[in-house]
């Protein structure tokens, strides 16, 4: 048996990783991630040590010596990036490389022996101006943009499920409420000991802290005081303590309570909880579970997922780790007001599954058309990419205007059929098929890419013996889209041949606006992703 | 008007059993405009009156290929009778498709498979195709002889995931499924023996120099264990083979990588092979191996 080799990536791949913000993919090293947080850190250290050059003058060496430390650091860095750029050659002139060297330039002009003469002779405010220049490596945050975003919008979602789940404002509530008897009683009891008799547990001022704390939590009178004032007070003291102990000890059993009637169940959003480039899943039938799982892979669990439906609440889950970030919003989807609560317009995806009532049997014409209500109901607020399941053939000739919307309906059983057909006639295929629609980081997807420069002008078939000559990247060219940016995938060639496709030899030569289909393991980093697009949702960040 | 029976001497059909919706579009497809080698299909019903009272699962009678070689037989056993099979000259198709019994509703899975076993008996080299209801069943199908599984829901739920993360993609899969004349296919095909020992990328790289009207994507390792006595079972099945053994392990190697094995620089074996998007069936000898002057 052949012995299977180890995939060796070239070292300016692997530093090319590494150097890159972190995405979380298959392929994405986690010493990205350690290097961006370490070249965070040092940004924030080096642009702290300004303002501590002022407050502290007398340790302008040592603050000296630390700036030269993280100057060297982001030198090392600004000449990895370089070494590591696809096209060394134009990198000094991206966007990014002007900020890096900007970052490191008041320092060095600062070393310059030129300038050393010019701080002897008139060099102190132009030291000063340097000094301030160094504040410019904060744009060097602008790399991470996307990361700090993403990171800020996750710990956002997850406090806030936090707090819903443990009812953090209930407590919080409560613990301030505690803290405010707590400090009145103290004082109180202190005033009046220390007003109305000579001596007593009460008339140390901090040690008073102390007992109506006993007092408050556990109830116990634990030094009394000696005035008739001092034990009313005490004696109200108790009361409260009790009240809040019940309290507390009320909230505690609804926690639990609440937690142990969801073991197993998907997590209820939480009403104040703001989500951010979620999936949006509208009703529910048999093909929720899969279609989790195969986001969930696709996406590397990296967004949440909402499911809107009226049993959403009931939904289980059947694997932890895949439903950690799903949340359940119970409510009709064709009211507003639910899909207000999904906050639609941050989501980035929409897909609407066909309602089945399974034991009713619905006929598949009224399934569709509570679907298409979902549908119509979504498409009325907003433009979101939308993937929506029809289970009746005659369904799909009235879908055509919602279609022109950019909408994608898919017949479940359709494919299906063709498929069988396919197998009977070419077998094997089925497995091909399986590994083309599965999400997994050993199987490939189709992903459409800029044409790279250099083939702009080239034959399609040029284009294909660059990819299979490339072993950087692992690519195999499948055709070329040419639809309006609008609409992917609605105008393409696959396989573009001459005679079949009756095109000219002419029409096969790439152009800068044309895109490329390929079969890919992960998203080519050949061509950049585009930085709008990635905001914006239109490309979701995988791999 | 009643569909024909099919005549007693059938050869490299298809056979579908049971009858349900799934009909109308699997003839369809096997008998679009686009297919060259449409084979003539044979269906096995055994619920005759439920045949007759969906007319709408019926194969469209306007396709007049379709009118000549679709064939529905009925007989009352069920697909999994012996009888029924040999009826509709099982010996000698080519594939048979078994469809879930929509009489069965959820439970279908397991009648379908009996069907399957049946079916192996019959003809050990026919290729199974098996529609599956429940996607849990899948691992139990493994022990059985049923070539190729496919749960329909399985595919519409790949898709909407595909569609949601990718919007459009689901036309270019549609490209490469359906039928319809301009459209590509997915095939597997053998590896021309001239080109055993080349490097896959040699094989693509050749492709791409002749023009071919077809792209590979990728390649299936085939590996055999020894040769069985004859007349065992064993050996019937890997009759198709010619008596290189029993295929036991196929490794499927989609857009191969650089650097690894299997990868782009695998030499290719005689029995490995090829995955390509084509238009139609063609013959790679035509167009890899150069014609001598």
């Amino acid at each position: 048996m052949k012995k299977k080799k180890t995939h060796r990536k070239p070292f300016v791949l692997v530093l090319r990783e590494i150097m890159e913000p972190y995405e979380g993919g298959p392929e994405s090293s986690k010493l990205s991630l350690v290097v961006d947080l370490f070249v965070l850190v040092c940004i924030l250290a080096s642009c702290a040590l300004i303002p501590l050059e002022h407050v502290y003058p007398h340790h302008e060496e040592l603050f000296w010596k630390m700036e030269l430390i993280f100057t060297s650091i982001f030198i090392v860095e600004y000449l990895c990036r370089w070494y590591a750029a696809q096209s060394r050659l134009r990198y000094p002139f991206t966007f990014y490389a002007v900020i890096d060297l900007v970052a490191i330039l008041p320092t060095i002009l600062m070393l310059s022996n030129e300038l050393l003469m010019l701080r002897m002779i008139r060099g102190i405010r132009l030291l000063r101006l340097l000094r301030l220049l160094r504040l410019l490596r904060l744009l060097k945050f602008l790399r991470y943009g996307f990361l700090i975003y993403h990171g800020v919008v996750q710990f956002r979602i997850w406090f806030s499920a936090a707090n819903y789940q443990y009812r953090l404002k209930e407590l919080g509530r409560l613990f301030v409420w505690v803290g405010v008897a707590w400090i009145i009683g103290s004082n109180l009891l202190y005033v009046t000991e220390s007003a109305l008799v000579d001596k007593g547990p009460f008339q140390e001022y901090w040690k008073s802290y102390w007992h109506i704390l006993i007092v408050l939590i556990s109830g116990i009178e634990d030094k009394e005081p000696l005035s008739l004032l001092g034990r009313i007070e005490v004696t109200v003291m108790l009361i409260a303590g009790i009240c809040i102990v019940g309290m507390l000890t009320g909230e505690i059993v609804a926690i639990l309570v609440k937690k142990a009637q969801r073991v197993g169940k998907v997590a209820i959003m939480p009403p104040e909880g703001k989500l951010e480039r979620h999936f949006v899943i509208l009703g529910q039938n048999a093909h929720l579970d899969a279609v989790i799982k195969e986001i969930h892979a696709a996406t590397h669990g990296k967004n949440y997922i909402l499911l809107v439906s009226p049993e959403a609440e009931d939904v289980m889950v059947t694997d932890k780790k895949v439903y950690q970030r799903v949340f359940a919003l119970s409510g009709d989807p064709v009211r507003v007001e639910v899909l207000d609560q999904a906050q639609l317009t941050k989501a980035v995806r929409v897909v609407v599954l066909a309602s089945e009532d399974e034991s009713a049997k619905t006929p598949a014409h009224m399934v569709d058309d509570r679907t298409l209500m979902e549908t119509i109901a979504v498409v009325c607020g907003h433009r979101i990419p939308m993937v929506v399941e029809l289970r009746d053939p005659d369904s799909f000739g009235d879908v055509r205007a919602l279609q022109d919307c950019g909408i994608e309906f898919i017949l479940s059983k359709r494919y299906g059929e063709i498929l069988i057909s396919q197998a009977a006639r070419n077998p094997g295929v089925t497995e091909i098929y399986d590994r083309l629609m599965t999400f997994s980081d050993d199987t490939n997807e189709f992903y459409t890419i800029g044409v790279p420069p250099e083939l702009v002008g080239q034959h399609y078939r040029s284009a294909q013996l660059y990819f299979l000559e490339m072993d950087d990247e692992d690519i195999t060219l499948v055709g070329v889209d040419r639809s309006p940016p609008e609409r992917p995938h609605t105008e393409f060639l696959v396989n573009p041949d001459v005679e079949q496709c009756q095109v000219s030899e002419e029409e096969l030569v790439l152009s800068e606006t044309d895109r490329l289909i390929v079969l890919a393991f992960e998203r080519p980093s050949l061509i950049e992703v585009n930085q709008e697009d990635l905001w914006s949702g239109k490309i979701l960040q995988r791999s | 008007m009643e569909w024909k029976d099919p005549p007693a001497e059938l050869e490299n059909h298809v056979v579908i059993c049971n009858c349900s919706e799934q009909v109308r579009r699997i003839v369809g497809e096997l008998h679009a405009a686009a297919v060259l080698d449409k084979p003539d299909v044979v269906l096995l019903v055994q619920d005759v009156a439920l045949w007759r009272q969906n007319p709408e699962w019926h194969p469209q009678r306007h396709n007049g290929y379709t009118q000549d070689h679709f064939f529905v037989l009925v007989r009352e056993g069920g697909p999994a009778n012996q009888e029924s099979l040999l009826a509709a000259s099982i010996r000698t198709a080519r594939a048979a498709i078994i469809l879930a019994d929509p009489r069965q509703g959820d439970l279908a899975d397991a009648r379908s498979t009996l069907v399957a076993m049946a079916l192996e008996q019959q003809n050990p080299d026919v290729h199974t195709v098996m529609e599956l209801i429940s996607s849990v069943n899948r691992e139990h199908l493994r022990a059985t002889e049923v070539n190729e599984v496919v749960c329909v829901g399985e595919i519409a739920e790949r898709l909407i995931a595909q569609s949601c993360i990718t919007p459009g993609v689901k036309n270019i899969f549609e490209s490469v499924l359906v039928n319809r004349p301009g459209t590509n296919n997915i095939y597997i095909m053998k590896l021309p023996k001239a080109l055993a020992g080349t490097s896959y990328r040699e094989v693509v790289r050749r492709a791409i120099m002749a023009k071919a009207p077809f792209q590979f994507i990728g390649f299936i390792q085939n590996s055999f264990l020894p040769p069985q006595p004859t007349g065992t079972k064993a050996m019937t099945r890997c009759s198709a083979d010619a008596g290189l053994g029993i295929k036991s392990h196929q490794d499927f190697v989609l857009n191969p990588r650089s650097g690894e094995n299997p990868g782009r620089d695998t030499e290719l074996t005689e029995v490995d092979q090829l995955v390509l998007i084509a238009y139609e069936r063609v013959k790679l000898d035509q167009y890899l191996i150069p014609a001598e002057p």
